[in-house]
């Protein structure tokens, strides 16, 4: 690619081709303020204007954030009027942005907090001018407050480009500019999938997840409940990061002596039912190959991609798996395999899980979610939730010492932590699939072709003479890819299907800790299968807990206990359905 | 505007033609959003907090931030006009004065 230079502040850089002034800036390190603008999503819409600069012999300001640099241009990043336009911009923001800092959900991680102190901004000189909005808690796992709502767009164009759901859109309320729904819907009432990437993007406290801690506390407070906590894969790798950790920190031990202190009766591992996922996905696999059954089957452990199914490809449903997530495998042996074990009522069995996902809170709250007589799983916190009861606990998580999980759901295999990356299910239950098919050992484990952040990819394992083809997406306009070719009949020869909902797999989750970026999601990838490769079981079928649970349970995959408990049904909803 | 024209008469048209210009901003960039939502909330004496009493310093500022940064014309005229009536009357913006009625240049 050829280069060029040009000047900016005084300094000459050399860049390639279809640079943009902000990313040349950068290169000589001159970092101009962004907003609105996010790399990660394509958002470079310029609606801020907080990077506007200097062009000499242009009389208006430019974006820097989209602006291409061309050959010999003259910027200025830094002179009077740039900064006057940056900072009136910015006080218009903040005249009309609520001032609850210190209550916010976002104090700390705020994108408008931190430009308001590197602008040294001390007095905003204009008036409030917008109206109040009512909040929006319509949904189960979300929550908008449209008051804080700055504007930039980020959640239009991550729901739009990169989940293609459009729950939200850009129009008018009142007359005036605002994010809003399709015909001003409560959130709750739209095919909103409630994966939350809104809320990984949005640079303010304009949507956050509905957030359970109290209920938590109340129940650790409640000398008649049990309370049992589970913990998905992708929080292994990922809570550190809210502790000053590097991302894909490994902090599964610390992660389960917080929980002791905090008082928990039991800490389980969704690890373990993920095994328990592989072991009845995979027969039902299995079975559907033998018996004619429909192929290809689809995973159905994301609850953000089995609404998206639901709403936009109904008529695909029959391609899903029965098979419930791990989460909700978890809480219903929770209440009737472990209570029985442990001599106890399963009303007082209280089930807490920590999850990557907002879309799980949800997934927990849906009526078919009830297999053991009364809801499974109680309460789902988020990453992020469960950090601030760490805080507010005062533990010293960073430095809290190891402990292991408890019996009889605690061990979990390779397999089962690599569920939280994007190819890690499908991966999983090809390792287990192979050797109970072919009766040999894999004699590779890592399947390369499965891992990694393109959006789909594929995989094929020769199977007793068959050729087992798969595929991997992730990210719901990947998703929506992949679902056009099966309903066009491109993919009838192929078997299975795994789809994970958010970018880069629960790793990228919408409950995960912010900032979740590209790079911090391959950091957690990479923590992922670090430990896949350090656990001495890395099969689903050789986790003994699971053999056990099936001996003195379950009796088989896919046997009548394991139907009851393990496998649901699924909803018709539609385009724009009228609730939930 | 005119030479010819009066005082009263130029903000009349000022006026008109700034609310207008808050009708016709579509919202896709701050300066121009916000900034036109400013001038409309005083013309219409909506502002909250202290009433929209904004000096006239901040008043131009927004003026040339709205001309300077506005993604397109419509934002970059208001913030033209904005300065040119500061520039033939420097209470143009002033908190409390009689206006005309809100009404014009409202979308429909």
């Amino acid at each position: 690619m050829s280069t060029f230079t040009m000047i900016i502040d005084g300094r000459r850089v050399e860049v390639p081709e279809k640079t943009t002034i902000l990313e040349a800036a950068a290169k000589i390190g001159v970092k101009i303020p962004t907003l609105c603008y996010l790399k990660d999503i394509g958002h470079d819409v310029g609606a801020c204007r907080i990077c506007v600069v200097e062009i000499e012999g242009e009389p208006e300001l430019v974006t820097a954030c989209n602006t291409p640099a061309a050959p010999g241009m003259v910027v200025r990043t830094n002179t009077e009027a740039v900064r006057e336009a940056r900072k009136v911009t910015l006080e218009m923001i903040l005249a009309n942005h609520p001032e609850e800092c210190p209550t916010c959900v976002r104090n700390g991680t705020c994108e408008l907090q931190a430009l308001a102190a590197a602008f040294n901004i001390r007095e905003v000189r204009f008036p409030r001018t917008r109206p109040e909005f009512p909040l929006d808690d319509s949904a189960t796992a979300l929550i908008r407050d449209p008051n804080k709502c700055i504007l930039c767009r980020r959640c239009v164009t991550v729901c739009r480009q990169v989940q293609s759901v459009g729950a939200v859109e850009f129009g008018k309320v009142y007359g005036e500019p605002a994010v809003t729904t399709l015909l001003h819907t409560p959130l709750g009432e739209t095919n909103c999938v409630q994966c939350g990437q809104c809320i990984l993007v949005c640079p303010v406290g304009a949507i956050y997840e509905r957030d359970d801690t109290d209920r938590v506390w109340a129940a650790l407070a409640d000398p008649h409940k049990h309370v049992v906590v589970q913990t998905a894969p992708a929080t292994h790798v990922a809570l550190g990061d809210l502790f000053g950790l590097a991302p894909g920190t490994d902090i599964t031990g610390r992660m389960v002596a917080a929980f002791r202190r905090l008082g928990f009766d039991a800490v389980f591992d969704t690890n373990f039912t993920a095994d328990l996922t592989i072991m009845e996905e995979g027969s039902e696999l299995l079975e559907r190959i033998n018996n004619g059954g429909v192929l290809p089957q689809l995973t159905s452990c994301s609850p953000g991609w089995v609404k998206f199914i639901e709403h936009f490809y109904p008529e695909l449903l029959p391609h899903l798996s029965s098979a419930k997530s791990p989460q909700q495998m978890l809480g219903a042996l929770a209440k009737t395999f472990y209570a029985q074990k442990r001599g106890l009522n399963p009303d007082e069995v209280f089930v807490v899980s920590v999850m990557p996902c907002t879309a799980k809170k949800f997934e927990a709250a849906r009526p078919e979610m009830k297999a053991s007589g009364r809801r499974d799983v109680d309460v789902v916190l988020t990453t992020r939730e469960l950090a601030r009861m760490l805080r507010e606990a005062g533990l010293d998580f960073a430095n809290l010492p190891e402990d292991d999980y408890d019996e009889p759901m605690g061990l979990g295999t390779g397999a089962g932590q690599i569920f939280g990356a994007t190819g890690g299910v499908m991966e999983a239950a090809l390792r287990t699939v192979y050797e109970l098919v072919t009766g040999k050992p894999l004699e590779n484990l890592d399947i390369e072709e499965v891992r990694g952040l393109a959006g789909v990819k594929e995989a094929a394992v020769p199977l007793n003479g068959l050729r087992v083809k798969a595929l991997v997406a992730h990210g719901l306009a990947n998703a929506r890819a992949v679902m056009e070719r099966l309903k066009a009949g491109e993919l009838k020869d192929y078997h299975f299907i795994e789809i994970m909902c958010c970018p880069g797999g629960c790793i990228g989750g919408g409950g995960q800790p912010i900032p979740t970026t590209s790079t911090i999601r391959e950091m957690r990838i990479g923590g992922i299968y670090a430990r896949d490769r350090a656990l001495a079981l890395r099969k689903s079928h050789e986790n003994p807990q699971v053999q056990k649970l099936y001996e003195e349970f379950l009796e088989r995959p896919l046997g009548h206990k394991s139907h009851e408990l393990l496998h649901t049904t699924y909803t018709a909803r539609g385009f724009q359905p009228r609730g939930e | 505007m005119s030479g010819e024209a009066s005082l009263a008469e130029e903000r009349t048209l000022g006026e008109f033609v700034l609310r207008r210009v808050h009708a016709e901003s579509c919202g896709e960039c701050l300066p121009c959003a916000l900034g036109t939502r400013q001038i409309a909330a005083v013309l219409n004496g909506t502002a909250g907090g202290n009433g929209g009493a904004v000096e006239a310093a901040v008043w131009r500022a927004l003026g040339r931030a709205m001309r300077q940064a506005a993604k397109c014309g419509v934002g970059r005229i208001g913030g033209a006009l904005v300065e040119e009536l500061l520039d033939r009357d420097p209470d143009f913006f002033a908190p409390g004065r009689k206006r005309n009625s809100g009404d014009q240049g409202q979308e429909g």
